[in-house]
C-alpha cells in the first residue's frame, strides 16, 4: 500500500479544493453539448444532459458542504479554478482529452469515458505518476507528480483520509453550520443535498457523488435506485432506456429518439482568439467569459456563509443560458460554417456583479 | 437576378429592430425568416426592400435624422415595401408571420402572404419582444425562481419613458 | 422528485376483459376529482376502474412536450392551444365564444350557448383534466361562505362548515403541494390548526406587486357602514416552491416534479416562466396526472381512455346504477365506436359541472328534486386595466402572484356579490392581448421601428397593470346546463346546452368592482385606461353602464350537495339522494362558489368522499346481483 496523501486538515482541504475544481471541469464540457442542440429536438439526449449537469452542480454543492464542515472556504475563483480545453482525465492506465464539443457520437463517448466507473486493479495501482507534460484535473495536490487512477479511486482517497483525520481529531468536524448549503436552497436534482455537520454526514455526501458520478462502480442503479451517470449516457449509445432488473449491456425499456444533425455544430473547444478580432461576436464571446467568472463569484459567496446566495446563481445560469444560446447560433468566421461557442475563459477572480 | 442575401436581409433588421447582428442570428432564425420574407412576397419584392434599404443608408451617409426620413420616404410610405417592411420587423419581435392584407395581396400577388402563421416552434421563443420588455417568452426561457420580485432588466436608456 | 408513470398503463386494460369485471368503483373521469379519489380508494386496497374521454396516451415527457410544442407553435395562446382536439371527446374553446343575439343559440361550438349572456368557460379532455391548464391559485373558502342564506339571506347554505372542511383542505393542500405562508392566509375567519404550515413556503410577491403594494396598503374602504384597509396580499398556490422544512411536525415535505416514464428531474421549483395557463413547461405547476401515476402506480386501477360515457344506467326498482355505457372510440378522428360497459359497486362521475349533469340528463336522470343542471354558477370576472407612471416590469413570475383579498367577506354580502382581486403579472393579455396588440399597434399604426419600437413597447407593455375582479355569482336555478337530443356531437352524445345570466346581486359587485378600480387607479397615479366594447360576446349592462364580463372555468353547483333531498342532488358525501351507489362529485356539488376558485376545495371534498365510498364498500357487503352470468373467479368477493 502506497503512503497516504491526505494527512492533516489542510491536506484534506486541499483535496476537496481539487474536487470542487473537478466537479466544476465538467459542466462546461456538459452544457456546450446541451445548448448546441436545437431547441424543441432530440428532448431524450438533452434531459439526460442536462439532469447530469444540474448534479454536477449538486456535487459541487455537496463537496461545498464538506469542505465547510471541516472549516474549509470554497473558492471557485482562484486562478485555474476553470481548466483550460482541452482538459485531461484519467481513465485507468491512461489519460483522455475533454474538450468542449457539440452533440454528438464523439461528445458522448467523452461523457462515458468521464463517468465511467474505473476501479484500480490493486491498492498500489491508485496512485500513478504523471508525465511532465499533462495538466491533469486529478493530480494529487499533495504528492507532487502524482496523480489518480481514475476519479473514483481519487475519492476513495479523501473518504480514507477522512475517516483517519476524524478518528484522530474529534474537532475535525468544526465547521460553522451556517454555511451549509441545505434542501430550501438547492433543488432539482436527483437525490437531495446533505447537510454536512459529521463524519457520517459527510461520507453520505461523498458517497452519493461516488455513486451518481464518476465513482467505483456499484451496477447500473444506485441504493436510492438512481441511474448513474456513466449507465445513463451509455443508453445514448444504445439508443435504450435502462429499467428496473436490466443488465449493463442489455437495456430494455423504451426506445430513444436521436437525431444527430439537429445540432448546431460549434466548433471544438473554441478560444477567444478564434473569433474576429474588434467583432460584435467576439465581444459577446468575451461578455460572456466575465458573466461565467461572475457566476462562480456568486457560487463562491453562496458556499461562504450566504447559502440563499444560491438562488441568484441560478438566475444567473438561466441567463447565461441565453448567452451560450446566442453565440452558439452564430456562425463563428472563418471556422469553415462552424459556429461560435463559449470559450469559458475565465481568468482569475471573475467578473463584476451588479 | 440574385438570390436576396442573409447579409443584405440582416443589415436590414439590424434598423428596424434596433437589435445587433449577434443578437438576430443569436436567434438561430435569420435564414428561415428570409426564407419566410421571400416564400411570401418573392424574391421582386425581397431584393426591392433590402435595396431601397441601402439606398437610404447611402443617401443619409450617417445622419440619423436623414436616415429615418430616407427610411419613411423609401420603405414606409410605400404601398408595396411598407407593409413587408412592418412584417419583417414583427417577425423579429413576436416570432409570428402576420398575414398581409388583401389589398397588398391584390397588388403584388403571392398569395401565401396572407397567410398567418409562426415559422417554427422556436421562433415564439425567440421573438425579440420579450428581450424588449425584460421579460421571457411565456411558456420558454423562464428566469428563475423568484427573480420576479425584482426590478426587470431593462436598460437604463428607456426607463424615463417617452409616456409623459 | 420525479413522478414515474407506468409505462403502457393508457393500454394495458382491455376494454372487453374488464367489462366482465366487477370493481369496486368505477369513475367517470381523470381529471384532479376522479384521480384522488381512485388513488385514495386503491390505497385502501379497492379495484377502481377510470374512463377517460381524452386520448390514451401514457403521460411521458415527450408527451408532454408535444403539449408544448403545439403551444409554441399555435398562434392562437388559448387554454386549450397546447392540448389536442378530439372529434370524439370535444373540448370548449374560449376562442369559439360569440356574442349571443336573443333568442338565437349559438351551436357552432361544441357547447351550446342560449344566452343571454355568452360564456368563455371551458374545461379540457385529457388526463388530468382541466388542472392542465388551470393557473393553480388555491385559497379555501371563507367560513361565511358555507353559511350565505343564514347569513346574508342570499344563496344556499351548505351541509358542511368550514370547520368541517378544514382537515380535509389540509389534505388537499398536500396532495396539491401548496405553496404559501399561513400568516398571510389567516383572514376573514379562515384559521389553521395551531402547528399547520403549508408545504412549500410562499413564492414571493412579484415586483410589480410590490408597486402596487406600496400605494394601495392601507387604502381605507368603507362599505355598508364597515372600515377596512386593502393589502397586497399573497396567493396560496399550487406549485412547487421552497420546501417548508417545518411542515408534518418537521418532516418537510419533498415537492413533486414532472411525469416520466423514466428518470428525469425537473419542475421541483418553479421557474417564473409565466405560463400557469396555459401550461406549465416544466410541470412545477400541479396537475392531475401527478395524483392519477399515483393512482395507477397502485396497480389495483384500471384506465380506459378514448372511453365517453354515453348513459347512466339505472335499476328501475331500487333506483341503483347497474352500469355505465360508455362508447370508445379508436382515433380521435374516428366516427367509429364500440359501445362497452363499465360495472362496479360504487359510481363515481368526476367529469365537472358541466359534463356531469349533461351526462345524468343524457340518460333521463333529471332527478327527484328536479335540480340536475340548476344552478350553474362560474365566477364572473370584470377587468380593468391601466398604466402604471413607472416601469413595473409586467410580464414577469406566475401568471398572478399577489392581489387584494380584503372585499372577499364583510357584511355587505347583504346587499351585493364579494370579490378576490388578481394582480395580473401578465398585463393586459387577458383583457386586450397583450403584449402583442402592443406591438402590432406600435408598428402598423405608430410609425415605429428601431429604438423607438424598443422605447414604445418599454412605455406601453412594461406599465401595464390589470385587475381582475373575481365576482361570487349564487346559485340561481335559470342558470343550467340541459340536453337537447338535437344537438349532438360526433360520437351521438348530447351536447351540453348553456343558458346563463348574471343576476343583479353580482351586477351590484360588478359595478362597485369598478368604481372600486377607479380609486385604486388614482391611488397609484395611474392612467386607466379601461374601456368596455358593446360588441364584446360578454357584454352586460348593469345601471345604465356596460361592462365586459368573462368566465372563470370554475363551474359550479348542477348537482348541489344539500341536506335535503328535495333542494339538492347530492348530499354532503357527494352521494346521489337518488342512486344510492353513484357519487357526482366536483365543483357541481358547490351550493355556493365564494370567491374561491375551486380546485382546492373540490380536492377537499374528494378528499372526504372517498372515505364516504370506503365506508359504504365495507358496509354494503351484501351480494351484489350481476346483470350477467361469468362474473370472472378472481372476483370471488362479489359473490359472497
Amino acid at each position: 500500500m502506497t503512503d497516504p496523501t491526505i494527512n492533516s486538515r489542510d491536506d484534506l482541504i486541499r483535496y476537496l479544493d481539487a474536487a470542487l475544481a473537478l466537479e466544476h471541469a465538467t459542466i462546461p464540457v456538459y452544457l456546450t453539448a446541451y445548448y448546441s442542440i436545437h431547441s424543441t429536438t432530440n428532448s431524450d439526449a438533452a434531459h439526460i444532459i442536462r439532469v447530469t449537469a444540474v448534479e454536477e452542480m449538486l456535487h459541487l454543492t455537496l463537496v461545498a458542504n464538506v469542505m465547510n464542515a471541516v472549516g474549509g472556504s470554497p473558492d471557485l475563483t482562484r486562478p485555474g479554478f476553470v481548466p483550460s480545453y482541452p482538459a485531461y482525465l484519467p481513465d485507468g492506465e491512461d489519460d483522455f482529452t475533454v474538450d468542449l464539443r457539440p452533440f454528438s457520437p464523439e461528445a458522448v463517448e467523452t461523457f462515458c469515458k468521464i463517468e465511467r466507473p474505473r476501479k484500480a486493479p490493486d491498492p498500489q495501482a491508485r496512485l500513478m505518476a504523471v508525465r511532465p507534460e499533462e495538466s491533469l484535473l486529478v493530480g494529487s495536490p499533495t504528492a507532487s507528480g502524482i496523480r489518480f487512477y481514475s476519479i473514483g479511486e481519487f475519492y476513495e482517497e479523501i473518504m480514507e483520509g477522512l475517516q483517519r483525520l476524524a478518528a484522530e481529531d474529534p474537532k475535525l468536524f468544526s465547521g460553522d453550520e451556517s454555511r451549509q448549503v441545505g434542501p430550501e436552497q438547492f433543488y432539482s436534482g436527483g437525490g437531495m443535498i446533505i447537510e454536512v455537520h459529521d463524519l457520517a454526514s459527510a461520507c453520505r455526501a461523498l458517497q452519493l457523488i461516488s455513486e451518481q458520478g464518476e465513482g467505483l462502480d456499484t451496477g447500473v442503479y444506485d441504493a436510492e435506485g438512481e441511474l448513474a451517470h456513466y449507465y445513463r449516457f451509455r443508453q445514448l449509445q444504445f439508443g435504450r432506456y435502462y429499467q428496473k432488473g436490466d443488465k449493463a449491456d442489455a437495456p430494455s425499456g423504451p426506445e430513444l429518439d436521436i437525431d444527430w444533425d439537429e445540432v448546431w455544430k460549434v466548433k471544438v473547444s473554441p478560444k477567444l482568439a478564434d473569433y474576429p478580432p474588434g467583432s460584435e461576436l467576439a465581444a459577446a464571446a468575451a461578455a460572456f467569459n466575465t458573466d461565467y467568472g461572475a457566476f462562480l463569484t456568486l457560487l463562491t459567496r453562496a458556499f461562504n456563509g450566504e447559502p440563499d446566495r444560491l438562488q441568484d446563481a441560478v438566475w444567473w445560469m438561466f441567463r447565461l443560458r441565453d448567452s451560450v444560446n446566442r453565440l452558439i447560433r452564430n456562425p463563428l468566421p472563418g471556422s469553415d460554417g462552424l459556429h461560435a461557442g463559449p470559450t469559458f475563459e475565465v481568468t482569475g477572480t471573475g467578473g463584476a456583479l451588479s | 437576378m440574385t438570390a436576396p442575401s442573409l447579409d443584405d436581409f440582416v443589415a436590414l433588421s439590424v434598423d428596424l429592430t434596433a437589435f445587433g447582428e449577434t443578437d438576430l442570428l443569436g436567434t438561430g432564425l435569420g435564414s428561415p425568416y428570409l426564407a419566410k420574407l421571400r416564400g411570401a412576397c418573392g424574391d421582386a419584392v425581397v431584393t426591392a426592400l433590402f435595396a431601397a434599404h441601402q439606398a437610404a443608408r447611402a443617401e443619409s451617409a450617417g445622419d440619423p435624422d436623414g436616415f429615418d426620413r430616407a427610411l419613411r420616404y423609401r420603405i414606409f410610405s410605400d404601398d408595396c415595401l411598407g407593409p413587408v417592411a412592418r412584417n419583417v420587423i414583427k417577425l423579429w419581435y413576436a416570432g409570428t408571420w402576420y398575414g398581409l392584407p388583401p389589398e397588398w395581396t391584390d397588388s403584388y400577388g403571392a398569395q401565401s402572404a396572407a397567410q398567418t402563421s409562426t415559422v417554427t416552434a422556436a421562433s415564439y421563443q425567440e421573438g425579440l419582444l420579450w428581450r424588449a420588455i425584460g421579460a421571457n417568452p411565456p411558456g420558454a426561457k423562464a428566469p428563475g425562481f423568484g427573480s420576479w420580485a425584482e426590478p426587470p432588466r431593462i436598460d437604463d436608456r428607456y426607463l424615463k419613458g417617452a409616456r409623459r | 422528485m420525479f413522478v414515474k408513470f407506468p409505462q403502457g398503463a393508457t393500454e394495458r386494460t382491455d376494454k372487453d376483459a374488464a367489462a366482465e369485471v366487477l370493481y369496486d368503483v368505477v369513475i367517470v373521469g381523470a381529471g384532479i376529482a376522479g384521480s384522488i379519489i381512485a388513488a385514495q380508494l386503491s390505497e385502501a386496497g379497492k379495484r377502481v376502474l377510470i374512463l377517460e374521454a381524452g386520448p390514451a396516451e401514457d403521460l411521458t415527457l415527450r408527451g408532454y412536450e408535444s403539449y408544448l410544442d403545439r403551444f409554441y407553435s399555435s398562434t392562437s395562446k388559448d387554454n386549450q392551444a397546447p392540448y389536442p382536439a378530439s372529434l370524439a371527446a370535444p373540448m370548449p374553446r374560449g376562442t369559439d365564444t360569440r356574442r349571443i343575439a336573443p333568442g338565437a343559440p349559438d351551436t357552432s361550438a361544441y357547447l351550446v350557448q342560449s344566452g343571454p349572456l355568452a360564456s368563455d368557460t371551458t374545461y379540457t379532455r385529457v388526463l388530468g383534466g382541466t388542472t392542465m391548464h388551470w393557473e393553480g391559485k388555491t385559497p379555501r373558502m371563507l367560513p361565511d361562505d358555507f353559511r350565505m342564506r343564514t347569513l346574508y339571506g342570499e344563496g344556499v347554505d351548505w351541509p358542511l362548515s368550514y370547520e368541517d372542511l378544514a382537515p380535509y383542505y389540509a389534505e388537499a393542500e398536500r396532495v396539491i403541494g401548496v405553496s404559501a405562508d399561513v400568516e398571510d392566509q389567516s383572514f376573514l375567519g379562515i384559521t389553521f390548526d395551531e402547528r399547520y404550515v403549508y408545504p412549500m413556503k410562499g413564492l414571493p410577491l412579484s415586483y410589480l406587486d410590490r408597486m402596487v403594494a406600496k400605494d394601495v396598503d392601507g387604502m381605507p374602504v368603507e362599505l355598508d357602514g364597515e372600515q377596512t384597509r386593502l393589502r397586497v396580499r399573497p396567493f396560496p398556490q399550487g406549485r412547487n416552491g421552497i420546501p417548508n422544512p417545518a411542515y408534518d411536525g418537521g418532516n418537510g415535505f419533498v415537492p413533486q416534479g414532472a411525469v416520466s416514464t423514466y428518470q428525469v428531474e425537473v419542475g421541483e421549483r418553479c421557474q417564473g416562466n409565466n405560463n400557469c395557463v396555459p401550461i406549465c413547461p416544466v410541470q412545477a405547476k400541479y396537475h392531475a396526472g401527478k395524483t392519477l401515476t399515483v393512482a395507477l402506480e397502485s396497480g389495483r386501477v384500471d384506465l380506459i381512455a378514448q372511453a365517453v360515457a354515453y348513459r347512466v344506467h339505472v335499476d328501475p326498482e331500487t333506483g341503483r346504477v347497474q352500469e355505465i355505457e360508455y362508447r370508445r372510440y379508436k382515433r380521435p378522428d374516428s366516427k367509429a365506436f364500440t359501445t362497452v360497459r363499465a360495472r362496479g359497486r360504487l359510481y363515481v362521475l368526476a367529469t365537472n359541472a358541466v359534463e356531469n349533469p349533461r351526462l345524468m340528463l343524457a340518460s333521463g336522470l333529471r332527478g327527484s328534486s328536479g335540480l340536475m343542471g340548476r344552478n350553474f354558477m362560474d365566477h364572473a370576472y370584470l377587468l380593468t386595466w391601466g398604466l402604471l407612471p413607472e416601469v413595473a416590469g409586467t410580464f414577469r413570475g406566475t401568471n398572478c402572484t399577489g392581489g387584494i383579498s380584503d372585499l372577499r367577506g364583510g357584511r355587505f354580502r347583504r346587499n351585493q356579490a364579494a370579490f378576490a382581486v388578481d394582480i395580473h403579472n401578465d398585463g393586459w393579455g387577458w383583457s386586450r392581448g397583450a403584449p402583442m396588440t402592443d406591438l402590432l399597434d406600435l408598428v402598423d399604426n405608430g410609425g415605429r421601428y428601431g429604438e423607438s419600437l424598443r422605447q414604445g413597447l418599454v412605455d406601453r407593455v412594461s406599465h401595464q397593470l390589470l385587475l381582475a375582479f373575481m365576482v361570487e355569482v349564487p346559485a340561481s336555478p335559470s342558470n343550467r346546463i340541459t340536453v337537447d337530443p338535437s344537438y349532438t356531437d360526433r360520437l351521438g352524445n348530447m351536447r351540453p346546452i348553456l343558458t346563463y345570466a348574471i343576476p343583479d346581486y353580482t351586477m351590484r359587485g360588478v359595478a362597485y368592482a369598478r368604481q372600486l378600480s377607479k380609486r385604486i387607479f388614482a391611488r397609484l397615479g395611474a392612467e386607466d385606461h379601461t374601456d368596455y366594447d358593446p360588441n364584446f360576446w360578454g357584454y352586460a349592462t348593469y345601471e345604465g353602464q356596460g361592462y365586459e364580463i368573462r368566465g372563470g372555468n370554475h363551474l359550479a353547483g348542477t348537482h348541489m350537495m344539500g341536506s335535503d333531498p328535495s333542494t339538492s342532488v347530492v348530499d354532503a358525501d357527494q352521494r346521489s339522494w337518488d342512486h344510492q351507489n353513484l357519487f357526482l362529485v366536483g365543483g357541481g356539488s358547490f351550493p355556493t362558489v365564494g370567491t374561491s376558485n375551486i380546485t382546492l376545495t373540490i380536492a377537499a371534498l374528494c378528499r372526504r368522499s372517498a372515505r364516504a365510498m370506503l365506508t359504504q364498500l365495507d358496509r354494503e357487503q351484501a351480494p351484489v346481483q350481476l346483470a350477467t352470468a361469468g362474473a370472472p373467479s378472481h372476483r370471488e368477493e362479489a359473490g359472497r
